[in-house]
């Protein structure tokens, strides 16, 4: 074999080289966006590059701010080029009346071996 | 018990030819290779192995494709009652091929050795990934169950991933690695390719991952130590005297191998032939295996087994490949 690379080295390169890694721009813009909402849950992953977030935010009052913090996200996904690797879910809490809105943002897919 | 599981296999290499030489090929098989075995010879064979107790055919080569009469050596199989397997490069599996064997064929293994480059390289023929490719759509739509053979060398373990991806793809069902032995053509080709444990324990990673990523049943050749020790039946062919009260070599040796020549040995082709049953061509296997003397066998296996199963034994084995070895070494009682 003309090839000298063991096998064992080339995949923990291709590990080391997984995902999309987040950027700070996103996570910081991220962190604006939703300042005027309460963090319930985030979950980040990926080792040494963390190329996973979840967060799930809760939003007060009567949820008209949804969609601006939508738009917003949406907007950032797109400038920061993570547009295909995000996902927004909103749903509500409560069979009626309605307690909560819950906005849950995921991005990235996770450490893919090529 | 046996190595493979409740089901005990007897291997056919029916004939040496092929329309390939690779790299890695155990039988030295070539499309200058004329060495084939009488279907009469095989299908006698085959019958009093389902009298002994093996209920699987599996036939390999050569390309068993190549071999004329196999649809015969199948419908043999299945008169017996034996689901049947047939591994093949994939090359020649036409509509016509494929609708001869639907109905014979439980699982079609097709060898994939990683990306296409790879995969010809070790081919040593540019159309072998493509002619593979070519037919896939046929086999799929033949409805028999198929899936991809990889071989596992010191440098190949990072394209498992994408073999996966492919087998997925392709609408395979099974996904099974095997490490390359110092065999065949690989002696010469391939003197450092051989995985060592590293890359025996970066595959045991890789199958763990793409079992739980993918809907593939991924079978890996490798024992781990752990293994050996707490499942000593598998590998010490002792006979297990409840599960087969007539105590057939069926019941505790399997593979059993039918080489080209009509040779019959234990466990892999090549195994030496000092601790073979004989040959098909002087006395049915019943024969055989009725005078065979497998106490050099159990031995081999005991002292193989005494030394990597101990405390400084490697984390994983290629069970075959270090009893094959093992046989090679002088017979000691």
């Amino acid at each position: 074999m003309t090839n000298a690379k063991r096998g064992s080295e080339a995949l923990l390169e291709a590990w080391r080289n997984a995902g999309r890694p987040i950027s700070d721009e996103f996570v910081a813009g991220l962190a604006d966006i939703t300042s005027e909402l309460v963090l319930e849950r985030i979950h980040i992953r990926g080792i040494p590059r963390p190329d996973v977030l979840q967060a799930s935010f809760r939003l007060n009052g009567d949820g008209s701010q949804v969609g601006a913090v939508v738009q917003q996200v949406a907007d950032l996904a797109r400038r920061t080029e993570l547009t295909d690797d995000t996902s927004l879910f909103y749903f509500t809490r409560g069979l009626p009346p309605v307690f909560d809105q819950v906005l849950e943002v995921a991005v990235g897919t996770g450490t893919r071996a090529r | 018990m046996t190595l493979t599981g409740r089901r005990s296999v007897l291997q056919v290499h029916p004939t040496r030819r092929c329309n390939l030489r690779c790299l890695h090929c155990y039988s030295s098989s070539g499309p200058e290779v004329d060495e084939t075995t009488e279907l009469a010879v095989l299908q006698r064979a085959v019958a009093d192995a389902a009298a002994l107790g093996y209920d699987v055919l599996g036939v390999s080569g050569g390309e068993p494709t190549l071999y004329r009469p196999l649809t015969e050596l199948l419908r043999t199989a299945r008169s017996h009652g034996m689901r049947t397997t047939v591994t093949s490069n994939g090359m020649l599996l036409t509509g016509r091929r494929l609708s001869e064997l639907a109905g014979l064929v439980d699982v079609l293994a097709i060898s994939l050795d990683g990306v296409p480059d790879s995969h010809v390289r070790m081919r040593r023929d540019r159309r072998a990934f493509t002619a593979m490719e070519r037919r896939l759509p046929l086999v799929r739509a033949s409805g028999i169950p198929f899936g991809f053979i990889f071989t596992l060398t010191q440098f190949n373990v990072h394209e498992l991933a994408w073999v996966a991806d492919f087998a997925v793809a392709s609408g395979a069902s099974l996904l099974q690695i095997h490490p390359l032995e110092a065999e065949g053509n690989a002696v010469d080709a391939l003197p450092d390719a051989v995985p060592d444990v590293t890359e025996m324990l970066f595959s045991v990673l890789e199958a763990a991952r793409l079992r739980s990523s993918t809907d593939l049943v991924v079978q890996l050749d490798l024992v781990e130590r752990g293994s050996l020790v707490a499942r000593a039946d598998r590998f010490l062919p002792y006979g297990n005297p409840d599960g087969d009260p007539a105590g057939r070599i069926g019941s505790w040796l399997s593979p059993l191998v039918v080489e080209t020549d009509g040779t019959v040995v234990p466990l892999v082709h090549g195994f030496d032939r000092r601790y073979a049953l004989g040959d098909l061509h002087r006395a049915p296997l019943s024969d055989l295996a009725r005078t065979w003397d497998p106490a050099p066998f159990r031995d081999l296996c005991r002292r193989v087994h005494a030394e990597l199963a101990g405390e400084a034994g490697p984390a994983f084995v290629n069970w075959y490949d270090e009893v094959t070895r093992a046989s090679r070494a002088s017979l000691v009682g």
